[in-house]
């Protein structure tokens, strides 16, 4: 035992002893190397930044690209007053920002985006000063402003949110809202760094060998399904109109093709500080650019909700194919109140009813089936929840369920209710996305794909940082290949439907278009399925509806037009997505995008 | 004869404190200062309890101890989110269970060495217990902290070396994960080998020297083929895993700053309060792991070298602890703790003096935290307990 005491004990003396070399070699040795270092802290720090991941769409073209911007910076703690005075001959800027923060290291930004020219103009006259810095650093370019609500932008980072996450700099960008922000995580890559000497001036003399330095690493690119080509025709097809959205899908996996609403704001503008004036016209503006009117807008479906009205009645077993009810004569008696309809139809049956968007008929359907068969229906299809699509910000649209009626009307609820419910107007609130998942659900005989924007994510180079890959953990489900990270695996719930019931209402969206109120979608080289719907607005004009799906047989897009405040459906959305539809089809010729065609 | 005993480690350890708190003061300031201050008087507490205990008891609730501190570390794991889990947090304050996985551990251990009459290097001897180190380790490796992970190595290692293994028993067991190791590179590990190979045939059996060389060109081998079927980015990960993963600003630069700071200390220091480096926010982690920079800073080599003398003497006194000592099951939890503290003064020194890599561990008694000063006052005082308090 002894013994093995004296081993312990001779081990530790061991280390002291080579500690207190090492300690010697530190202080004495190399002290005075080190003192000078740490008496003019001439290393410095420099954090080379991670240039953020790039955005494609579905045909590879750059929607959300990188460029270097220059900028100029000072370093308060190191300025002086030749310094100073040489900078006030060449550029003025705002002498509080280094006054507040006098004794700080760190480089604070007075000018950004200076043009090259300017930049190199810049290094000549004042390279050399002690703390000037001229800096590059990568920073986003949006080429299509009309992808603001589906890309969103990025923003400099709040105090708070710096606050909650110190791994960003205090002047870094973060994704604020659409893919930006809820792809954060993956875009935004890396941060590296070096280590430079630098002499009394602070001026860099060099890399310092001693240190490893780490490189960064670049956000990871997205692939998208948008189909740019469309979105630009969307783009100028809504020119005469203020505001509205448009969004396609694929109803076969739930890929999104077109997402689109308006009035859109210029992404590129938040990269950098802009006058207050321009800041209260977009807050005052009343289109609410902010506003992705695509999952964000809920208004009442209208009439494109009757196809959901029929479909409840049809499983139910109360409504058939035959079934008819008391004639249209411009309106339906209930009770002491008069609903009307836009015209006076006569007797119709089921598929006519649905053509001509009769309301007597479906009044009818609705009190003969009852509130609840429909908002169950409407539940199946997912109304009055989230699609759950990879976009921050989505609403839930307003089912009126009895239970959210119970509360309303203290348990007496009016039985005019049920009768506004079927043709889809009054308490029901809808998205334009939750209403085009709809109609995939039909195109798909009941299947329904969770609509998603994002097909793929790419490393964009060869160095994968360990922390940056647990970020992307909760993400990456599918890992491909070495290049592609991840591959977007479409997923389907089912509503149980009889095929039968589908079938007649596939057939009756298809005569909306051919001899309904659809006509002006109605293509003679594919079969267009649709609806046509109006949401009443107490507050101005009424907003249009058109919702469809083509070819009737294997339909490959589903198309959702809202147009704001213009009236009926028939007259402004159909046009709209009658263009859609042929440019999707090839039936007009592909005007070609040029890249730089907007927002340079 | 014994009071002496007491106060020649106890007072080492309160002068230690003592210096903690002041060179926390110097980095942190008044409010890590104050907290640590309380971290302080708990302590104490803790080392009255665990010095007063008894004995018997403490040997019976080992195994409970020692579960509880496996649930932790479990309950760690699940509770946090992100990329490094390795706080509970308790409203106001956060404890890291490791801290005390440590010294249960220790407990535990040497109560089931002890237990066995005729222990030697075999399987059936050495499986139990290498489970029982191997389980928290594998745990707090997940977290992950590394360093805390190997500490338990360490512990076992001292326990085993008192147990009654010889000394070349304990670096033949050991072997295998030393060449996983250095397989990483060929010029370390044909360097390690005939280091090897040349310690085991002057020590061991030629069986064993046979055996030993076998089995550490196994793993020698397999780490290159393992490693070499790894995706790029696999590869990277498991690297700056293995270098750190605690500081996500880069390793190279804490390291460096640290070498700054103190070099820049000179012979006699620059005064209390008056180190620049360690005071700016040079140095990450100023207070806790890296707080020997602020010493070196402040009071040079000569403040070093009293330091290093000092930690010295605790462990002088701690190892003449066991001298004359007749429990067993005393004699182990000493050695577990020697070994424990041994460990954690040795890496973090070399981590913050350049010569060992970055791992976060911190320097007992002097680095800011409570879950670690707590825990060393609680293996101090049940130290004590075996070694002084003889039925």
């Amino acid at each position: 035992m002894i013994r093995k005491i004296r081993v312990v004990f001779y081990t530790a003396v061991g280390f002291s002893l080579l500690f207190f070399i090492r300690l010697f070699y530190l202080q004495v040795f190399a002290g005075a190397k080190y003192a000078h270092l740490a008496h003019f802290q001439s290393i410095r720090r420099i954090v080379w930044k991670a240039p953020r991941g790039r955005i494609f769409d579905q045909k590879g073209r750059v929607v959300a690209d990188v460029k270097p911007s220059f900028s100029l910076s000072l370093i308060p703690r190191e300025l002086d007053s030749l310094t100073e005075r040489k900078l006030a001959e060449v550029v003025s800027w705002d002498k509080e920002l280094i006054n507040e923060n006098r004794n700080a290291y760190s480089p604070i930004e007075i000018l950004a985006n200076l043009s090259q020219e300017k930049a190199i103009e810049l290094e000549e006259r004042l390279s050399g000063l002690r703390g000037v810095r001229l800096e590059v650093r990568p920073i986003r370019y949006y080429p299509y402003p009309f992808l603001f609500h589906a890309l969103g932008s990025v923003n400099k980072i709040t105090k708070e949110e710096w606050e909650r996450d110190k791994t960003y700099e205090k002047r870094d960008f973060i994704g604020r809202q659409g893919i930006e922000r809820w792809y954060e995580k993956i875009l935004r890559g890396k941060d590296g760094f070096r280590l430079v000497e630098v002499d009394a001036r602070g001026r860099e003399i060099g890399d310092l060998p001693e240190v490893e330095e780490v490189e960064p690493v670049a956000g990871c690119d997205l692939y998208l399904s948008l189909d740019l080509d469309l979105l630009f025709l969307v783009d100028s097809l809504f020119a005469p109109y203020k505001r509205g959205a448009c969004v396609a899908l694929d109803p076969r996996n739930g890929r999104v093709l077109i997402l689109y609403s308006k009035p859109y704001l210029d992404p590129n503008l938040f990269l950098f500080a802009f006058p207050p004036e321009v800041w209260e016209r977009i807050k005052n503006n009343p289109g609410k650019p902010f506003f992705n009117r695509v999952t964000q807008a809920q208004f009442p479906p209208g009439s494109t909700f009757k196809p959901l009205v029929a479909l409840a009645g049809l499983e139910n077993g109360r409504l058939r194919s035959s079934s008819r009810f008391l004639p249209c004569n411009g309106g339906f008696k209930f009770g002491n109140r008069y609903f009307r309809c836009w015209t006076a139809h006569g007797s119709l049956g089921l598929i006519d009813a649905i053509a001509q968007s009769c309301n007597t008929y479906f009044y009818q359907v609705g009190l003969a089936i009852g509130l609840e068969e429909i908002i169950k229906m409407a539940e199946d299809f997912n109304f009055g929840k989230k699609t759950g699509i990879d976009l921050p910000g989505e609403e839930k649209g307003i089912l009126p369920t009895p239970a959210y009626l119970d509360r309303k009307y203290r348990g007496r609820y009016p039985k005019g209710i049920v009768l506004n419910l079927a043709i889809g107007q009054g308490e029901i609130a809808v998205t334009p996305i939750q209403l085009a998942l709809f109609y995939c659900a039909i195109a798909q005989k009941g299947k329904i794909y969770t609509p998603h924007l994002v097909d793929s994510i790419k490393f964009p180079c060869r160095v994968y940082h360990p922390t940056f890959l647990d970020s992307l953990s909760d993400f990456l489900p599918v890992i491909r290949d070495k290049d592609t990270i991840y591959t977007y695996l479409p997923e389907a719930r089912e509503v149980r439907l009889s095929l039968e019931n589908l079938r007649l209402i596939d057939s009756a969206l298809q005569f909306v278009v051919e001899r309904g109120t659809g006509r002006r979608a109605f293509l003679p080289e594919v079969k267009v399925c649709g609806k046509t719907g109006t949401a009443e607005n107490p507050f101005g004009a009424d907003h249009a509806w058109f919702v469809g799906y083509a070819p009737k047989e294997n339909p490959t897009i589903v198309l959702c037009v809202l147009v704001e405040n213009v009236g009926k459906g028939g007259v402004h959305a159909v046009p709209i997505a009658s263009r859609i539809f042929r440019r999707y089809f090839h039936l007009e010729e592909n005007g070609t995008v040029s890249p730089m065609a907007k927002g340079e | 004869m014994k009071r002496v005993k007491f106060r020649t480690v106890l007072i080492p350890a309160i002068v230690l404190t003592g210096i903690g708190l002041s060179s926390i003061y110097s980095a942190g300031g008044w409010v890590y200062f104050i907290r640590q201050l309380l971290w302080f008087l708990l302590s104490l507490l803790f080392f009255y309890l665990a010095y007063r205990a008894e004995k018997r008891i403490l040997i019976t609730f080992s195994p409970f101890l020692y579960f509880l501190a496996i649930f932790f570390l479990l309950s760690v794991l699940v509770l946090n989110h992100g990329p490094v889990k390795r706080w509970l947090n308790f409203g106001p304050v956060s404890i890291q269970p490791a801290e005390f996985a440590k010294v249960f551990a220790i407990l535990f251990l040497a109560r089931i060495l002890a237990q066995k009459k005729k222990f030697s290097f075999s399987l059936s001897s050495l499986a139990l217990p290498s489970l029982l180190i191997f389980l928290p380790a594998f745990l707090i490796f997940l977290q992950p902290d590394l360093g805390s992970a190997l500490s338990f190595l360490a512990i076992f290692a001292f326990l085993l070396y008192f147990k009654g293994l010889r000394g070349y028993e304990i670096v033949l067991l050991f072997s295998p994960l030393f060449s996983c190791l250095f397989g990483l590179s060929l010029t370390s590990w044909v360097i390690y080998f005939f280091a090897l190979a040349l310690f085991l045939y002057f020590k061991a059996s030629i069986t064993q020297f046979l055996s030993g060389l076998g089995i550490n060109s196994f793993f020698g081998l397999l780490t290159p083929v393992l490693f070499n079927n790894l995706k790029d980015y696999q590869k990277t990960r498991l690297l700056s895993f293995l270098s750190s993963s605690l500081d996500y600003k880069g390793t190279g630069w804490s390291a460096f700053q640290s070498k700054v700071a103190i070099g820049s200390g000179l012979f006699f220091g620059k005064g209390y309060l008056k180190g620049k480096m360690a005071r700016l926010e040079f140095i990450p982690n100023r207070h806790t792991d890296f707080i020997f920079t602020t010493i070196g800073e402040e009071f040079g080599l000569l403040g070093g070298a009293i330091l290093i003398g000092i930690f010295l003497y605790f462990l002088y006194n701690l190892l003449r602890l066991i001298r004359g000592l007749r429990d067993e099951t005393g004699q182990l939890v000493i050695a577990g703790g020697v070994g424990l503290f041994f460990y954690h003064i040795v890496v973090n020194l070399g981590m913050v003096l350049g010569i060992l890599p970055v791992t976060g561990l911190t320097l007992p008694f002097i680095s800011y935290g409570g879950s670690s000063l707590l825990a060393n006052f609680l293996l101090l005082g049940l130290m004590l307990n075996f070694a002084l308090k003889e039925d």
